[in-house]
């Protein structure tokens, strides 16, 4: 192993359990990565499971943070120790950064521009796993979740088996909203070959020739002029809004409300005291299933109905108009 | 003004003799004296002695006991990991891990470490009673976390009752929290609630605001002030944090404190923050820090605003960054200085000042905000002007206003850093400080015996021994010779000129020959293109 002048990184980010364990196994098999003596930073809490025989083999490098997530707390010394650890140890030419579910990439980038170490580290790509059956529930109440998938470079949608081809479609369109210019790539059980993850630009392991600048798996430099070229405003808005209801509500008018609101409503969940017929009811991209009332959550609120939706791409106050002609107050 | 009533003024939105300064100084204490994270915020006397030791070092208005987000979660069973230069991590989740919410207690004021927090307030409160004491208590959110995972964002959707449940838990226990504080003698509780940055506006109102409602509501009621931390991208949060019954919010370096300033403005609360942490207290330098602090406090105004760090300090935070802050926060004179600084010119308009110094006159260089409306620029001045005239014209002096940019040119190109200093042929000697006539005086004979010294070694010479080659030419020469083997001056070169024009060009008359004209030559520059400014010094000796 030869010292390099930089350090390739590649982020891995993901809710907990959106299976980023194996695309990690993955990167560190994929073709060339041995050569480059990858070092990984690791968050002992992100319950993320290295393969054992792949790290004693290889005799990884591990940097592991003490911190119940990386950057959840603002003290972020333990990260920045772990960088210079690697930038002086001078063997690596491959870093790989676990971020947990709550970590903000925009802060594991900056602290790798802004650290003690800069110039130091170029960033090769930041890889986002998603978990198709969990997504648009997390991301709703988890800004993070959206801001990782809105900063990746690639996002590896995975557990696709869990969820319908309608599910699919929709979430393909929420994550497109959120990051059009992602590489994307569907799997299940986490099987991602990293080939898929880095065709087009040669900017996989060991594949400096290729450019010399910051390049992402799927090719592109990450260079002041493309990362100003990413779309400015903001992305349309998944948002959580929980209603109440001390009436019954009419289930024809429920229903159409439920219609009007389309792909927009992605989830609902929760009591709703429809007269003569209160339930339990779940909806997940219009898909509905109705179970008996659970008197917990109505205890809890004090109303027979107690329901929280979770909706993107339009207005807030349209949804709660919608569902106010049910008597149903948010 | 007391450092207590000063943050009482700005809890009251009142303007104080001087913006308060709140270090929040956690497990950085325990650097300052020596000990390791774990071993500090397990001892009281370590907590009571960093706690001095900082409040030494850095002149508080305030001072938090503990900054450690897990002495709530640790008391309530959650397994920890500690760190030698970090506050531990929660690590295990006894709700995540077969415990039920039912079977969790209030945890008493002896429970785990609490004990040991309180012990250390009641000594604090008893050694620093004019300071305003902080007692940092885990929001309902962040301890939620702690004891659920970050299961909870999921059950948020799936079983917002249970998380309702164990919220309530929480506000119970930071309640018990803020009452155990205050009863050892906190001034103020401050709600450390970070983990709500990770949610929006909808869902604070709806998880994190009753709760925390009621735990403000019984501060107040307890007679002591209440504070609101969170620290990351929380910009979101503010208008509903400021909603919530606290007194202040403090915020990290990830809002933009003009945004907070006016958030908190509109509802009639205080606000602190926001010194960065880890690009300037934890890796830049005292200026870097000054700069910042000044920055905030320009931006925050005086009205309502306490000066604080973004969040806890990192451990080891270089001392100097602190007490650099401290400095500008008491000394309004320091502010200014650093005022001026703040546009330091770029590098490209720094003087190559390396020949500087060069002249024959000793040139004394007094780097000044100005003497007219500075005191200590004024002193400085006078001392120098006294002393000059006893140089009998060896020494000149001038004075560098700084609020002149080519004065600030010529301060960045000699890397001054503060003003006064006093600078003696470009080297910087006295610095921030009035020396006394002795010292000035031996300090400038000190570099007039250097310039002699030097001016010795590096002058070399010609003799020209002008006229026809005759006997009283050779009589010359053999004199010249024995003149300069006796002296051992054996590096002045000698030269015979006969020519007749050649004679008249130094002036002197066929007539007047045998004649010697001495030639001297100094070296003044080598290697570089030497400043206008350094040419006209030299220029000056020629007068």
């Amino acid at each position: 192993m030869t010292r390099t002048d930089s350090v390739d990184v590649w982020i891995l980010g993901g809710y907990l359990g959106a299976g980023k364990t194996t695309t990690l196994n993955a990167l560190l098999r994929s073709p060339g990565m041995e050569d480059l003596n990858p070092a990984l930073i690791i968050n002992e809490f992100g319950r993320i499971g290295v393969d054992g025989a792949l790290v004693e083999q290889r005799h990884l490098a591990r940097y592991e943070i003490n911190k119940g997530s990386l950057f959840c707390a603002c003290t972020r010394t333990d990260f920045l120790r772990a960088l210079e650890d690697v930038a002086d140890a001078a063997s690596h030419g491959a870093l790989l950064i676990e971020a947990t579910g709550i970590a903000e990439p925009v802060d594991i980038e900056d602290l790798l521009v802004r650290g003690s170490r800069p110039g130091r580290f170029r960033l090769r790509g930041n890889i986002c796993v998603v978990d198709a059956s969990g997504f648009t529930q997390v991301a709703a109440f988890l800004k993070p979740a959206v801001e990782q998938v809105r900063w990746a470079d690639a996002l590896v949608i995975n557990k696709c088996d869990l969820v319908d081809a309608h599910q699919l479609a929709v979430l393909r369109r929420v994550l497109r909203g959120i990051n059009g210019r992602a590489l994307v790539r569907e799997t299940t059980h986490g099987r991602i070959s990293i080939e898929s993850l880095l065709e087009g630009g040669g900017a996989g392991p060991g594949g400096h020739t290729a450019r010399d600048g910051h390049s992402t798996p799927s090719g592109r430099a990450r260079t002041p002029a493309v990362v100003a070229s990413y779309p400015s405003a903001a992305p349309p808005d998944i948002f959580a809004i929980s209603f109440t209801s001390d009436a019954e509500i009419e289930e024809n008018r429920f229903s159409e409300v439920l219609r009007e609101l389309g792909d927009n409503l992605l989830r609902l969940k929760g009591n709703v005291a429809f007269a003569g017929n209160p339930a339990y009811l779940e909806v997940v991209c219009g898909r509905e299933t109705r179970r008996e009332p659970e008197q917990n959550l109505s205890d809890q609120y004090g109303m027979p109905t107690v329901f929280t939706v979770i909706a993107w791409n339009t207005d807030p106050s349209r949804v709660r108009s919608a569902f106010a002609r049910c008597d149903c107050i948010g | 003004m007391t450092g207590k009533e000063r943050i009482q003024h700005a809890f009251a939105g009142q303007k104080g003799d001087r913006v308060p300064w709140v270090p929040f100084v956690g497990c950085h204490a325990g650097m300052l004296i020596g000990e390791d994270a774990e071993s500090y915020l397990k001892s009281a006397d370590l907590v009571e002695a960093g706690v001095a030791k900082a409040v030494e070092l850095y002149r508080p208005d305030g001072i938090p006991v503990m900054f450690d987000l897990q002495i709530e979660a640790e008391a309530l069973g959650c397994g920890l990991a500690w760190a030698k230069e970090n506050p531990p991590a929660v690590m295990r989740h006894p709700l995540g891990n077969g415990t039920a919410l039912k079977d969790l207690q209030v945890p008493g004021p002896e429970a785990g470490r609490i004990g040991i927090a309180l012990e250390a307030t009641r000594r604090i409160r008893r050694n620093h009673p004019d300071l305003a004491v902080y007692g940092l208590i885990t929001g309902p959110f962040t301890l939620a976390l702690h004891l659920l995972g970050t299961d909870i964002f999921m059950k948020m959707f799936d079983s917002p009752h249970e998380v309702h449940q164990l919220l309530e838990f929480c506000r119970d226990v930071g309640t018990a929290m803020s009452s155990y504080y205050i009863e050892a003698g906190c001034d103020v509780v401050a709600l450390v609630d970070p983990m709500t940055s990770q949610i929006g506006p909808e869902q604070f109102e709806q998880f994190v605001t009753p709760y925390v409602k009621d735990i403000f509501s019984t501060i107040a009621a307890e007679g002591a002030l209440s504070s609101f931390f969170v620290c990351g991208h929380a910009q979101q949060n503010i208008p509903v944090m400021a909603r919530s019954g606290c007194g202040n919010i403090s915020i990290d370096e990830n809002i933009p404190l003009e945004y907070v300033r006016e958030e908190c403005r509109r509802r009639n609360i205080s606000f602190g923050g926001n010194l960065q942490l880890t690009s300037v207290l934890l890796l830049g330098k005292p200026l870097d820090a000054q700069k910042n602090a000044l920055a905030c406090l320009d931006v925050a105004g005086e009205e309502g605003f306490i000066l604080a760090p973004g969040c806890d300090l990192p451990y080891s935070t270089p001392p100097e960054n602190l007490q650099a802050v401290a400095d500008i926060v008491h000394d309004p004179y320091k502010r200014d200085v650093v005022r001026q600084m703040a546009t330091e010119t770029v590098d490209e308009d720094r003087l190559d000042l390396v020949e500087y110094g060069q002249a024959d006159k000793v040139v004394v260089d007094i780097v000044t905000l100005d003497s007219e409306a500075c005191a200590p620029c004024q002193y400085m001045v006078d001392a120098v002007k006294r002393v000059a005239p006893e140089f009998e014209g060896i020494v000149i002096w001038r004075e560098h206003k700084i609020k002149y940019r080519e004065s600030l040119v010529f301060m960045t190109s000699l890397m001054v850093r503060n003003v006064p200093t006093i600078c003696i042929d470009g080297e910087i000697v006295f610095v921030s400080r009035i020396p006394p006539r002795d010292e000035l005086i031996a300090a400038i004979q000190k570099r007039i015996n250097e310039k002699f010294r030097i001016r010795i070694q590096s002058r070399r010479a010609t003799l020209f021994l002008m006229g026809e080659e005759d006997d009283r030419m050779a009589a010359l020469r053999a004199n010249v010779e024995q003149a300069m083997r006796e002296l051992g001056a054996s590096d002045v070169g000698v030269e015979h000129v006969q020519d007749e024009e050649e004679i008249a060009r130094f002036g002197i008359a066929p007539s007047q020959t045998p004649a010697v004209v001495m030639s001297r030559y100094q070296v003044k520059s080598l290697h570089r293109v030497p400043e206008t400014v350094v040419i006209k010094e030299w220029l000056k000796d020629l007068g």
